[in-house]
């Protein structure tokens, strides 16, 4: 059964280049808009989600609120949670360590880097 | 300047009553009478130069105040009126930039999606026209050696027979090569196809990146036409003391603005270089 991913990112382009690219290498994606919705599609798919990959600057709620959020969920304590922004100080990562994220990656992303690190996060 | 028009006024008043002091002390002497009676004209004459000094100050400062006042309204309203424009401007190229961007990846995973769908084909339609060629030509074998058992009853009809399903075979044998040689062909347009879909990606993102910029400046913009308008709505001829006061409350408009924007949204991109950024795991 194909692995499932939360893509969130208030970017349409970006949402859809990271769905695309998840896609063609056989993944279900699950796409929302910003973080509220992101929860909303979490908590709607909990028991399907592998991986939860977010954007940090969000309209609404942002990817760090988002982290904590899901943190303090039960179906979410040990999923994995990917930050992918294009924030890049040493700050910001340290903050999303202390959130919870399992990982920083920086956009612009390399389509072939990006899905080695979700295979090597989730297989 | 009216408070040194007071000093000046006091200052003449002691002046005259000490000098009338001193002219009742000497009253019996005419010369220092005179003396005095001309002293006090020197001041009075003095005190009138001085009046009439600081009138015209005050009546200099006074029209410099307002035309520093006449000069920031105007360069508020115009400052206001550029930055409209130019917000206007970078709404439509904004615009135009998302629409374009929007049709473009939904083009180009239309595009990709077909391509990859098409090489899938293409490999299982020449999988599947090489199975039949194999089939055919295994016919063709077992129709070679029929037709070779029956050379002993019709040998004329069996060699031209036999000379027919062999160049039948060759042809068979240069379609099968034919489709295997497309085959890999599309499958190296698919690769490169593969490898250019990686380009389009990341310069779409770059694509994106400038629209989130020009987001950035437009929230900004709005910021500083807010505080011009301000500047532009200022009162006819404000006092010395107005006029400070709505300098600081430029001031403090433009302070409040500026930590709302902070804390609004940082700067959305902060790349250095063309390069794809940093992956790191915790």
């Amino acid at each position: 059964m194909a692995k499932t991913i939360l893509a969130v990112d208030d970017s349409t382009s970006i949402r859809q280049m990271v769905a695309f690219t998840l896609k063609s290498a056989g993944y279900t994606v699950i796409e929302a808009a910003d973080g509220v919705e992101g929860l909303a599609k979490a908590n709607a798919n909990a028991h399907v989600i592998n991986l939860v990959l977010t954007d940090q600057n969000m309209p609404n709620m942002d990817g760090l609120t988002l982290i904590k959020t899901l943190r303090g969920l039960a179906p979410f304590a040990a999923t994995p949670i990917l930050m992918l922004t294009t924030e890049s100080s040493d700050a910001m990562k340290s903050q999303g360590r202390a959130a919870g994220a399992t990982g920083w990656l920086v956009k612009p992303f390399d389509p072939h880097k990006l899905l080695e690190v979700v295979k090597k996060v989730i297989g | 300047m009216k408070n040194y028009s007071r000093l000046a006024l006091i200052g003449a008043l002691i002046c005259g009553v000490l000098l009338g002091g001193d002219a009742l002390l000497y009253f019996n002497n005419v010369k220092y009478l005179l003396a005095d009676a001309l002293l006090l004209l020197v001041l009075a004459a003095c005190l009138g130069y001085l009046l009439k000094q600081v009138n015209a100050s005050n009546k200099a400062a006074d029209s410099s105040l307002h035309k520093s006042n006449a000069f920031h309204v105007q360069l508020g309203n115009e400052i206001a009126e550029q930055l409209s424009s130019a917000h206007t401007e970078l709404g439509n190229t904004q615009a135009i930039l998302s629409d374009a961007i929007g049709k473009l990846v939904s083009n180009f995973i239309l595009i990709s999606d077909g391509v990859r769908d098409l090489s899938q084909h293409t490999n299982d339609f020449s999988k599947q026209i090489r199975e039949v060629v194999d089939k055919v030509s295994d016919s063709m074998t077992d129709a070679e050696r029929t037709l070779s058992n029956l050379a002993a009853n019709d040998r004329t009809t069996a060699i031209k027979s036999n000379q027919h399903v062999r160049a039948i075979m060759a042809e068979l044998a240069a379609f099968n090569e034919a489709v295997a040689n497309n085959a890999i062909e599309l499958n190296l347009i698919s690769t490169n196809v593969e490898q250019n879909v990686l380009v389009v990606i990341s310069t779409l993102q770059f694509q994106d990146m400038s629209s989130q910029l020009i987001e950035h400046a437009r929230l900004r913009m709005t910021a500083l036409q807010e505080v011009a308008n301000e500047m532009g709505k200022s009162a006819g001829s404000p006092s010395h003391r107005e006029y400070l006061a709505q300098i600081a409350a430029y001031n403090r408009l433009l302070d409040k603005h500026v930590a709302s924007l902070n804390k609004q949204k940082a700067n959305p991109v902060a790349q250095k270089d063309f390069g794809t950024g940093d992956i790191e795991l915790f």
